[in-house]
Formats: structure tokens, C-alpha cells, sequence
């Protein structure tokens, strides 16, 4: 039964697609023996292109997005720093429990 | 930072045990298990550790006695195993073990830092939610020892799985993490996945099953010692994981 919870948001995608897919083959189809092809050129250009389109704005929403995130990554080197003295604290403690590294 | 005027108290009646997978951590071990019992100490809050130990060639399983006898059998726990048998078993059998009504996960090489136990433990009892995940990518989380392709490859494959899993959360691999135990328990024996994507499915079922996911901000430095796991097969898992 969870697998069908998992299955939920793949299948809404699907769904989504091919609906998508289905309306724009059918005005595809529709709109190419037609004389509405030859009067509306712009439109048929936007229409025709409509998927590459979506896809080239996800791509560069998904390169913004990376790139944002790059530029805000965090490196801490103080973080190394504060680790490598709380090591020695900690080595110097346990030594005197007696325990060691060979 | 969210200032707090004193340490929740209804912390105080809790038992959290940290669960320890090790593999050859032999020289990382006791400075870990030195640092959690100061972590646990500053906050007086009562703790027992989990090691769970795959054979390692170099003695990490004699040096965790040399521990136990150091701190008690009260306070460290071992598990040893036949050889390297994987984390979620690792996790599964150590939860076996564990008496603790919190579970913590964390990793043996240092890369994680005990001092940010107490936030965890904060922010699940002001929250009380079920799971506290601890991120490096949000605001106040950080990575250091990461060269420019690597991080490139950590955010492209964050991204991916951010779109596709939608989880409202920064660091879906990480696995500094501290759970309910019924919420461990439950998930745990759903998940089916290994490696980076175990982290993820384990955080996602979760969410599935109802269960709230909080996160904290930890800083995570890669690798003083020890060479890292990553390569192209850990990748191509991933992303078949990721799909499925």
C-alpha cells in the first residue's frame, strides 16, 4: 500500500505529461493543413516550439538554481580548524586514561 | 541563530543512543566517543553509544573495549559482525541494541562534530518532531575539504533529487541525523535502497508515512583522515535510486 504513495507523484507527472503531449499533438495536427497556418505564423512558431521552450527555461532555471547554490556554498575552514585542536584536547585526555594509538 | 535562554527540560527525561557504524575507524574512534560524552556531559542529559563494528582489519573492535572499559558498559555498547554487511543493517542492528527512547545516527570519521548534538536535541523538543536531519546546505550549515567538481556534483545531485522528491528540505543524504525511536523503527524495515540513496529513502518514507522531519544547520568536514567513497559506480546508484 506505500508503494502506491510513492507511485502517486511519478504517476501525477505522467498524467500531467501526456495530457500536455496529447493537446499539443492534436493542435499540431489540427493546425498543419489548415490556411490558419500561413495567416498565423507567429503563433504557430510559439506553439510548434511550446515543448523545447519549456524545456530550455527548466534547464536554465535548473542552472540558476545550481548556480545560486554554489555561490552561497559555506566552506568552513574554521570548522577544520576548530576540529583539529578539540583532537589534540582529546587525544591528551585519553592519554592520561591510558589510551593510545600505536 | 535562535537564542535560547536555557536548555529544554523535557530533554532531561529522555535517553538518546548513538548509533556508531565503524569500519577501520580505529585511530577516529575514541576522539569521537571522547567528544560525544562532552557533548552529553555539558547538557547532563543521558546518552549510551552504539558501536557496530564490521570486522575491521585494524582493531577498531579492541580499541572500542579498551573504550568500554574506560567509560562503562553502561555508557558503550559493541556489536561486533561478521564483515562488512552495509549501513541500514548496520543502523538495524544497532537499533536492536539500543535502549534509548532517541536514536541518533552519525558518522565515525569526525567529519561529523558532537558538539552539534545539543541543537538537535533543542530543536526536537521546542518542535517536537518526529525526525531532526542535520543539513550542510541551508543557512548555517557548511562543508569544508570539498575541491570546486565536487561540489558541483553534491548540488547537481541535490537538485535533482530536490526536484523530483520535492521534500521541503536542504540535504536529503545526510546522515547526521536524530530520530523518535518508533519513528526509526517503523521506517527502518521499509527501506530496501544502499549507500547515499539509504539516507535519502529512509527521510522520504518518513514524510510518507506521516512522520515531520526538522532541520539543523552542522558543518561538515570531509575526510581529515580516510580517503572518500565516492566514485562514478556510487553515482550511477544514486541516480538509478533517485528514479526508482
Amino acid at each position: 500500500l506505500d508503494l502506491l504513495e510513492k507511485m502517486k507523484r511519478s504517476t501525477m507527472i505522467m498524467q500531467r505529461f501526456l495530457s500536455f503531449a496529447i493537446i499539443w499533438l492534436a493542435v499540431m495536427y489540427q493546425v498543419n493543413g489548415s490556411e490558419a497556418k500561413q495567416n498565423y505564423q507567429k503563433t504557430y512558431f510559439l506553439i510548434a516550439t511550446f515543448p523545447i521552450d519549456l524545456l530550455v527555461i527548466y534547464a536554465l532555471y535548473a542552472i540558476y538554481t545550481i548556480g545560486v547554490r554554489l555561490y552561497r556554498f559555506n566552506d568552513c575552514e574554521e570548522a577544520s580548524l576548530e576540529l583539529q585542536k578539540e583532537i589534540e584536547v582529546a587525544r591528551r585526555e585519553l592519554l592520561e586514561k591510558d589510551i593510545s594509538w600505536d | 541563530f535562535k537564542r535560547i535562554s536555557s536548555f529544554p527540560e523535557s530533554a532531561l527525561k529522555n535517553k538518546y543512543s548513538v548509533l556508531l557504524p565503524t569500519y577501520n575507524e580505529k585511530e577516529n574512534l575514541p576522539i569521537v566517543v571522547f567528544l560525544i560524552d562532552k557533548a552529553f556531559l555539558k547538557i547532563n542529559v543521558s546518552y549510551e553509544i552504539v558501536v557496530i563494528d564490521d570486522n575491521s582489519p585494524d582493531g577498531t573492535y579492541e580499541m572500542a573495549l579498551k573504550l568500554q572499559k574506560l567509560y562503562t558498559e553502561k555508557k558503550i555498547k559493541i556489536l561486533k559482525r561478521s564483515g562488512k554487511l552495509g549501513l541500514g543493517s548496520a543502523y538495524k542492528d544497532g537499533l536492536a541494541l539500543a535502549s534509548g527512547s532517541h536514536i541518533f545516527i552519525m558518522d565515525s570519521d569526525l567529519s561529523h562534530n558532537p558538539k552539534f548534538i545539543p541543537p538537535f536535541i533543542i530543536r526536537q523538543e521546542l518542535s517536537g518532531c518526529d525526525i531532526v536531519t542535520g543539513t550542510r546546505y541551508s543557512q548555517g550549515g557548511g562543508i569544508t575539504g570539498w575541491g570546486f567538481k565536487r561540489k558541483l556534483m553534491s548540488q547537481v545531485a541535490n537538485f535533482l533529487a530536490l526536484e523530483l522528491l520535492k521534500p521541503g528540505l536542504t540535504d536529503l543524504t545526510g546522515s547526521y541525523r536524530l530520530y523518535k525511536k518508533e519513528a526509526l523503527d517503523k521506517v527502518i524495515s521499509n527501506v530496501r535502497s544502499k549507500g547515499y540513496v539509504f539516507q535519502m529513502e529512509i527521510i522520504v518514507r518518513s514524510q510518507l508515512m506521516d512522520y515531520s522531519v526538522n532541520e539543523v544547520p552542522i558543518l561538515f568536514v570531509d575526510r581529515l583522515y580516510g580517503k572518500s567513497k565516492l566514485g562514478p559506480k556510487e553515482v550511477f546508484d544514486y541516480l538509478k535510486g533517485l528514479v526508482f
